[in-house]
């Protein structure tokens, strides 16, 4: 008897320092920096919800402010993994400058055009040449450069008029308070043929949409939506492995891309010098 | 499913409860449920809401009636005709009326709720970037001319509002603009709503029931029940007036009760059984039709209109939530036909609840009011500092809420309700105006 007290003692004890071990290691904070309704904030959950699947005891927070994210990365004890935005990197005094350093670099989980489309249901939608077009893009994003360019082009007058994100813009679209949009948002309503999108910061001609950098060479045309995942110094050695492992296969599982595809977005398997000047480059098109 | 059933009961019997307790307003009710809410997904929070508020007004008249005491302002007309009811012997007729009037004020405008938010969802005009501001001027006005303060307080109050709104760091796409944070990462988040909201309105309402017993009496409910036909045109009348009250802004839900009372008064005015009856019917179908009425900014435009849903979407905002772009599914249902569902339910067991077993509960919370009452204080301060534990700046958090306590018990005889309002609209406010000056500009 006293001998099978000891061996379930000890089975306890074993058990209970094991899994106090394995949860110790498998921990992390994911802090969202973007503010709610976004497309990030929407795959930073995703991910979160299958890091926890995959036996991560995740700590995550929409704190939907990048400036706070920014300090607790620099200044928390706690292993922290944050999802950022390349267009935050546009400007070195921002409080959310922060470019990727390879060693804090997990991968990118969003890359989403965007694209120049008309309103819902009209699929005869075009920019005719002389006539001015009331247009809703993302606030603070200086999209006036490119279409003011892009205006100047195909001889057509653009009114930008900022929203706060893309639900806001989506809203604006369905009470015809603008002519056009310029956003990630119409990729899928495109091919779904209920709304037509002419021009979009593509590499190359998709779905009879032009790709903008055909017809301006300015760095602006690659201003798509760009968030990749990073972490702070706490995120080191095993534990960092296990992470990037573990994201690598969320990101790329098909459930994951079928997520991305019906809103629009893709991510396709790309070396990491390649994901880190994708973020340079899209940093450089959002300046002004 | 399990979730759906877990947020109806929990929901209805806070609702009851908070309702049946004077002192525990639908503000103090929700920011008891912080801990709930926090894990709910959005939908469901929505839900907790709609069925909780519903819940406490169906009750609240109960705690008027039976304690003498004003919960919250739409217990006024129960309280001023408690004199007649007790002195005639009518609690457990107007225990059954007002049962009666809040059930068919809430089943109808649920019906009606569907189809309204899909009319207001195919008239683009309400989607309009204008027709938010002139909703915000709207709710500038009513804060302004709100009664309880002079208008020179209540410019005051909701000016410092909107500036305490914008305190922070603010994302806008690619840049940040600061407000007043003197460079320190722990007030870039801005100003805890919860502090605001915990301190200014819920704290000193609970400290002024801290010790209400001593002014209590408690009402006989053992009497027989006597024969008076039901007002059916007084529950209408009431309940209409209160569906469009409902969507005036920080006080639709207060005035509707007392309006549809006031308006009873003109048809029966004398001080018989009948007359004393419908108004006491007209009023409290006012007050829970209002109740539906009011979700409807919420549900389309992300406008909260009342404390207590000001709460409601502070929580919501951090799930993803945006406004008319939900969807969420359950059994192959969405979220507003659960809404019906849930809400047609929770009126029933509220029914059941306050006209079979009232005389048990306000039995037991008449014996034990004190120390419910000082549990309330306790589970609030638990579900106050819970929140405040999800955020990192804590301490930060702990200080306003000490801050904003403190002044709140401080000017007691002021209501800060414009301060709140303000603090709430100023960042669609501030969008808006942003908007329109790109538009116009």
């Amino acid at each position: 008897m006293k001998k099978m007290k000891k061996i379930i003692v000890t089975l306890f004890t074993f058990i209970m320092l094991t899994s106090t071990v394995y949860s110790k290691e498998k921990s992390i904070s994911f802090y969202v920096g973007h503010s709610n309704g976004g497309i990030s904030s929407a795959f930073q959950t995703a991910i979160s919800q299958e890091l926890i699947k995959k036996g991560w005891d995740v700590d995550f927070k929409i704190i939907g402010n990048c400036g706070q994210v920014s300090e607790l990365l620099k200044t928390s004890n706690k292993p922290i993994l944050a999802g950022w935005g390349a267009d935050w990197n546009s400007l070195a005094t921002n409080v959310c400058y922060n470019p990727p350093k390879k060693q804090e670099f997990i991968t990118t989980f969003v890359v989403s055009p965007r694209l120049l489309c008309g309103p819902y249901n009209d699929l005869n939608f075009k920019l005719v040449e002389g006539k001015k077009y009331k247009i809703a893009v993302n606030q603070g994003q200086n999209h006036h450069v490119l279409l003011n360019a892009l205006g100047k082009k195909i001889g057509v007058e653009f009114h930008v008029i900022e929203y706060k994100n893309s639900g806001f813009i989506k809203r604006a679209m369905q009470a015809k308070e603008v002519d056009a949009w310029f956003t990630t948002r119409g990729l899928v309503d495109h091919e779904n043929k209920k709304q037509k999108c002419l021009y979009g910061t593509l590499d190359k001609k998709y779905a009879d949409i032009v790709p903008l950098n055909t017809l301006l060479s300015t760095d602006n045309v690659f201003s798509s939506f760009v968030a990749y995942l990073l972490v702070n110094k706490n995120v080191q050695g095993e534990l960092k492995k296990q992470l990037e492992k573990d994201i690598i296969s969320i990101v790329n599982s098909k459930v994951y891309q079928n997520a991305l595809k019906s809103s629009g977005a893709f991510l396709t398997k790309e070396t990491l010098e390649k994901q880190l000047a994708l973020i340079e480059a899209t940093a450089k098109a959002y300046k002004k | 499913m399990i979730e759906i059933f877990v947020t109806l009961l929990t929901a209805t019997f806070f609702g009851l409860f908070a309702g049946l307790m004077p002192g525990i307003g639908s503000s103090a009710l929700m920011l008891t449920s912080l801990p709930l809410l926090y894990v709910l997904p959005p939908e469901l929070c929505i839900l907790f809401y709609a069925l909780g508020i519903q819940s406490s007004q169906f009750s609240g008249s109960v705690s008027a009636i039976n304690f003498g005491m004003m919960g919250e302002l739409t217990s006024y007309p129960a309280l001023a005709e408690r004199q007649y009811i007790l002195k005639n012997n009518l609690q457990q007729t107007a225990l059954k009326f007002t049962a009666i009037g809040s059930i068919l004020s809430c089943i109808v405008p649920i019906m009606c709720l569907y189809p309204l938010l899909e009319w207001f969802r195919g008239h683009s005009l309400l989607m309009r970037t204008d027709f938010t501001l002139l909703i915000m001027f709207i709710i500038i006005l009513f804060c302004i001319w709100y009664k309880t303060n002079s208008k020179l307080t209540n410019v005051f109050l909701l000016a410092a509002g909107i500036f305490i709104s914008q305190i922070g760091l603010r994302s806008q796409g690619s840049a940040e603009r600061e407000f007043f944070t003197f460079d320190q990462p722990f007030m870039y988040g801005g100003i805890p709503m919860i502090a605001v909201l915990g301190g200014l309105i819920a704290v000193p309402l609970i400290m002024k029931y801290i010790n209400w017993k001593e002014t209590v009496s408690v009402a006989i409910l053992d009497v027989p029940e006597q024969k008076i036909n039901f007002p059916v045109w007084s529950s209408v009348r009431g309940g209409l007036l209160g569906l469009f009250t409902g969507l005036l802004p920080a006080v639709g839900t207060q005035i509707g009760s007392n309006l549809a009372w006031r308006v009873e008064k003109f048809f029966h005015p004398n001080d018989n059984h009948v007359s004393v009856m419908s108004r006491l019917t007209s009023a409290e179908s006012a007050n829970n039709g209002s109740q539906i009425t009011v979700l409807i900014p919420l549900l389309i435009l992300g406008i909260a209109i009342v404390p207590s849903e000001m709460i409601l979407l502070s929580v919501i905002e951090t799930k993803s939530w945006m406004p008319g772009q939900s969807t969420w599914t359950l059994l192959g249902l969405n979220f507003y036909a659960w809404l019906m569902i849930t809400l047609t339910v929770s009126s029933i067991i509220c029914y059941i609840v306050c006209y079979t077993f009232i005389k048990v509960i306000s039995g037991w919370i008449g014996k034990h009011l004190n120390n419910i009452n000082k549990f309330c204080i306790l589970i609030m301060a638990i579900s106050v500092f819970y929140a405040g534990s999800l955020v990192e700046a804590r301490t930060f958090f702990v200080s306003c809420f000490i801050i904003f306590s403190f002044i709140g018990i401080l000017f007691k005889k002021i209501d800060f309700i414009p301060l709140v309002a303000g603090y709430f609209i100023g960042d669609i406010l501030i969008d808006t105006i942003v908007i329109l000056s790109f538009m116009y500009g």
